[in-house]
């Protein structure tokens, strides 16, 4: 029962704080209405009974991607002056409509889900009654082992790249 | 045991192939050598083969000798193979025989030409060509001959090609055959896609259970066909490139123009005389068009005063006869005319190739006279295929053009009036015949005093074969005296086997007497025309000239050979240059061009168009992407 | 309608948000910023499933995708910055140097 309205709750408050993200003057103001909803969020997850991932998105998006975010913001000074202001073009008024059919197609979408499927896949079968940090270590070394490296390389791509593109020219 | 005949196309072609390659470095003596040992021989196994053939029962003398299988796909097969029966041996026998001659003779003819190689190599690959037609078993061969004669024809015509004139006759003769030609090919597709097959036997066979007496597919197989005979065997319409093809050099004249070539077509209709007969419409058509030919040829040689070309309306003249022949049914009565045809024409060509050489290059008979004095033995044999071909009895001439005109008379396909057309062109052609030995032989003596002192009979090599004709002349046609001259004519039944009687009228049979008096009454004509043109040309000299004066339209249109050629140049020639003038001006420039550029130019507007979607930003092709996701997701839900 | 699944609706929901302000933004980062909400809603429906159909192969995508945003936020942020330092402006109106 709790574990329902807590959801409301929190649900409610990351579309509020989404809404916020996209409509604020200020990118700082949207960089902290983004840490709501990714804090929001993992609430959620551990209502989704995913604690793990609960975890490291707090650990990972919003105590590290967000604060790059912020970081970047800061430092090219845009927090101030922002005087971009959206223009309407056609582009973007097309945009818009497009969205809105978007969600309603995707709102007819789940509306055929039921509810009461367990998928079969052969997962499921040895893992049944444990944590889902468990699970995810059992799983990720041995099933999913390759895409795990695979993962490690491109955070490594990524480190290198960013430290390619962030030289400046001597 | 006939394989040999393979061999008889065959020495040609090797003859072709050395004097080709090789024969600009060999000595005058080695091409001939060549070029005659490879006809020679041809000749040889032709007779050879001929002799084993009669010892053979009547019934069994069809022998089919393969050489191998040209193309085998599905339910359709064509062989190179030959095919040796009475119609083709005696084909072989005259083309062989009398190319030989005609080879030898060119060995004094052609003596100082600079090309002599080239041209003992064409006229090998002449021989070799003809000899596939004549031999094939199956119409594609027949038509790998036909072209490859009509190519030779274009080769030997325009020989001396540095003068222009030359080289125009034989693209005249090319193109007009070409045209024939589209007849006959349609022809043969026709027949193909009627039977399934192309092979003489297989069609035949089942043309007798297949089509119907008188049905329209014999009778359009039939007539494209003859369309093809027109083109190369010189008849109305398409005879117009025979007297320009006089432009080449005598011999060529003598052996495609008189002996071989233009008999393809007569020979054609013989081997294809089972479709023929069941296509009486297609024969009447035939007989007409060879009678009038026969009679319109015959006006026009009438005047001419190039002693070849008279010779050349005399062969289209009697190719209308050959036809008028195969066109009542009289086939064996056709083929028997070809035969002796060949002999005189032959030698009529040769002999004036004998006194254009006395006469260094003349060849107008008007500048001529009294010829007999300097060259009598030119004279003498000239004068026996004069006296042949005008159907003097006794001669070869006179039985093979009495079997027609009896033929045309009395044949169930037969007519009076077609006999009538036939006998006043015979009395036509012995006036003009004998014109022509007047004009040329006797009277007052015409030519310059430096030509006369030039005046030589010709070399043996040249006078012998003249003579071997003229004897040819004579006892050539001993071989089919009717039976109402108590003969056995043993010709029409050596060549019997090759017809197929496929449920025709009844022959009726005519009393002996109407055959006497109708032989009697076609002499007499002859006679009338010999004494006529004896009238003009002997005792009164200045009559012709008065006869000019006195009706100088019509001497200038039948001297003029009726304007067809004008009229062709205006209609045909002109109108295509025309259209293809407008189809460059119009279509090409403006419709393929316009297209052309056209699809550059909608491409162009295209990429204009398109371009604008690029607009650099990239929210935009979001909005894009975005669009897409949208249609798919709709796809999905509804 | 009847809410099937709440956490379901909220995802979509995101989602939607976070396309309109990409589309509608001016300001790079803050349209970079959308492009995260866009992610964490697919997460979000993710772990949905997850949970739904008792399976751990939604968590699963869930690690990866967290991986791989992290690296791309990376390197998408040095981009931007390389981008003010030729610009001068972070406007998104000024990148139009690619127009066709």
């Amino acid at each position: 029962m709790i574990s329902t309205y807590l959801s409301y709750i929190f649900g409610v408050v990351a579309v509020i704080a989404a809404a916020s993200t996209i409509l604020q003057k200020n990118p700082v103001y949207s960089a902290a209405s983004l840490i709501i909803v990714m804090i929001s969020l993992a609430v959620n997850y551990l209502l989704l009974d995913a604690e793990f991932i609960s975890a490291i998105q707090i650990i990972v998006y919003a105590g590290a991607v967000m604060v790059m975010f912020v970081f970047v913001i800061m430092f090219l000074n845009v927090g101030d002056v922002s005087k971009i202001k959206p223009n309407w073009s056609s582009g973007r008024i097309w945009g818009g409509f497009l969205t809105v059919v978007l969600f309603v197609q995707l709102f007819l979408a789940i509306q055929t889900i039921k509810n009461n499927v367990e998928a079969k896949d052969i997962l499921s079968e040895s893992l049944q009654g444990l944590d889902s940090t468990r699970m995810i270590g059992k799983v990720l070394f041995s099933d999913f082992l390759l895409p795990f490296e695979l993962v490690s390389v491109v955070l490594i791509v990524g480190i290198v790249g960013a430290v390619v593109l962030g030289k400046s020219k001597d | 045991m006939f394989r040999y005949i393979v061999f008889i196309p065959l020495f040609p072609a090797i003859g072709t192939f050395l004097n080709g390659i090789f024969g600009h470095r060999f000595t005058k003596n080695a091409v001939h050598t060549v070029a005659i040992t490879a006809i020679g021989l041809s000749f040889l196994f032709s007779l050879y083969a001929f002799f084993q053939l009669i010892s053979l029962p009547p019934h069994a003398r069809v022998i089919e000798e393969t050489v191998y299988s040209w193309i085998s796909t599905g339910n359709f097969s064509v062989n190179v193979a030959f095919l040796l029966d009475p119609l083709s041996s005696i084909m072989l026998l005259v083309v062989t025989g009398v190319g030989f001659l005609i080879h030898i003779y060119s060995v004094g003819y052609m003596h100082h030409d600079k090309a002599y190689w080239r041209f003992f190599t064409y006229l090998n690959l002449f021989v070799f060509a003809m000899l596939l037609l004549v031999m094939g078993n199956n119409f594609l061969m027949m038509f790998v001959g036909w072209e490859g004669v009509g190519l030779c024809s274009y080769l030997l015509i325009g020989f001396w090609y540095e003068d222009n004139n030359n080289a125009n006759a034989g693209k005249k003769a090319f193109v007009v055959n070409r045209i024939g030609d589209f007849g006959f090919i349609l022809g043969i597709f026709l027949i193909f896609t009627t039977f399934g097959t192309i092979t003489y036997r297989d069609v035949f066979d089942k043309a007798t259970m297949m089509l119907p007496y008188g049905g329209t597919i014999a009778t359009a197989i039939t007539l494209l066909l003859f369309v093809g005979a027109t083109g190369k065997s010189a008849q109305i319409p398409l005879y117009v490139w025979l007297p320009d093809a006089m432009a080449g050099p005598t011999p060529v004249s003598a052996l495609i123009h008189a002996a071989t070539m233009v008999t393809a077509g007569v020979y054609m209709i013989a081997r294809c005389n089972v479709l023929y007969s069941l296509a009486p419409f297609s024969l009447g058509v035939v007989a007409t068009v060879g009678a009038i030919t026969a009679l319109f040829a015959a006006t026009m040689g009438l005047l001419q005063r190039d002693i070849k070309k008279v010779l050349a309306y005399s062969t289209i003249s009697q190719l209308g006869y050959m036809f008028l022949g195969v066109g009542v049914a009289a086939y064996s009565a056709g083929v028997f005319h070809l035969m002796t045809h060949a002999f005189f024409k032959a030698l009529l060509f040769l002999g004036a190739g004998s006194v254009i050489h006395a006469m260094g290059g003349e060849q107008d008979i008007m500048k001529m006279g009294g010829l007999r004095r300097y060259i009598p033995k030119t004279f003498l044999t000239f004068f026996i295929g004069t006296l042949a071909i005008a159907g003097t009895p006794g001669l070869a001439g006179f039985f093979s053009k009495d079997e027609i005109l009896w033929q045309a008379f009395s044949s169930p396909h037969g007519h009076p009036v077609l006999w009538l057309i036939g006998a006043v062109a015979a009395g036509m052609t012995s006036f003009y015949m004998f014109r022509l030995t007047f004009l040329t032989f006797f009277g007052k003596e015409r030519m310059d005093e430096h030509t006369k002192h030039h005046i030589h009979e010709s070399p043996n090599s040249m006078v012998i074969p003249l003579m071997i004709l003229a004897l040819l002349s004579i006892i050539g046609g001993y071989v089919g005296i009717p039976e109402a001259l108590g003969g056995g004519n043993h010709f029409h039944h050596f060549f019997e086997p090759v017809i197929r009687h496929v449920g025709e009228p009844k022959e009726e049979h005519f009393s002996h007497a109407l055959e006497y008096g109708l032989m009697a009454t076609s002499v007499g004509i002859a006679v009338i025309g010999f004494l006529i043109s004896y009238t003009f040309y002997i005792k009164n000299p200045e009559l012709p000239e008065r006869l000019k004066n006195s009706m100088a339209g019509l001497y200038k249109l039948i001297f003029n050979k009726y304007y067809v050629d004008e009229i062709y140049e205006f209609v045909f020639v002109n109108g295509c240059k025309g259209l293809g003038t407008l189809l460059w001006q119009k279509f090409d420039v403006l419709v393929v061009d316009g297209i052309v550029n056209g699809v550059a130019k909608v491409v162009e507007i295209l990429g204009e168009t398109v371009r604008k979607l690029q607009t650099g930003y990239v929210q935009n092709y979001a909005v894009g992407i975005l669009l897409g996701i949208v249609v798919i997701l709709g796809i999905f839900i509804f | 309608m009847i809410l099937t699944n709440f956490h379901l609706l909220v995802g979509i929901l995101l989602f939607s948000i976070g396309v309109l302000g990409f589309l509608i933004r001016r300001n790079l980062l803050v349209c970079f910023m959308s492009i995260e909400l866009m992610l964490n809603s697919v997460n979000l429906i993710f772990v949905t499933y997850s949970n739904m159909l008792k399976s751990t192969i939604g968590l699963m995508y869930v690690f990866f995708i967290m991986a791989v945003a992290a690296a791309e936020v990376s390197i998408g942020l040095a981009i931007i910055i390389l981008l003010f330092r030729q610009k001068g402006t972070v406007d998104m109106d000024s990148l139009n140097t690619l127009k066709g």
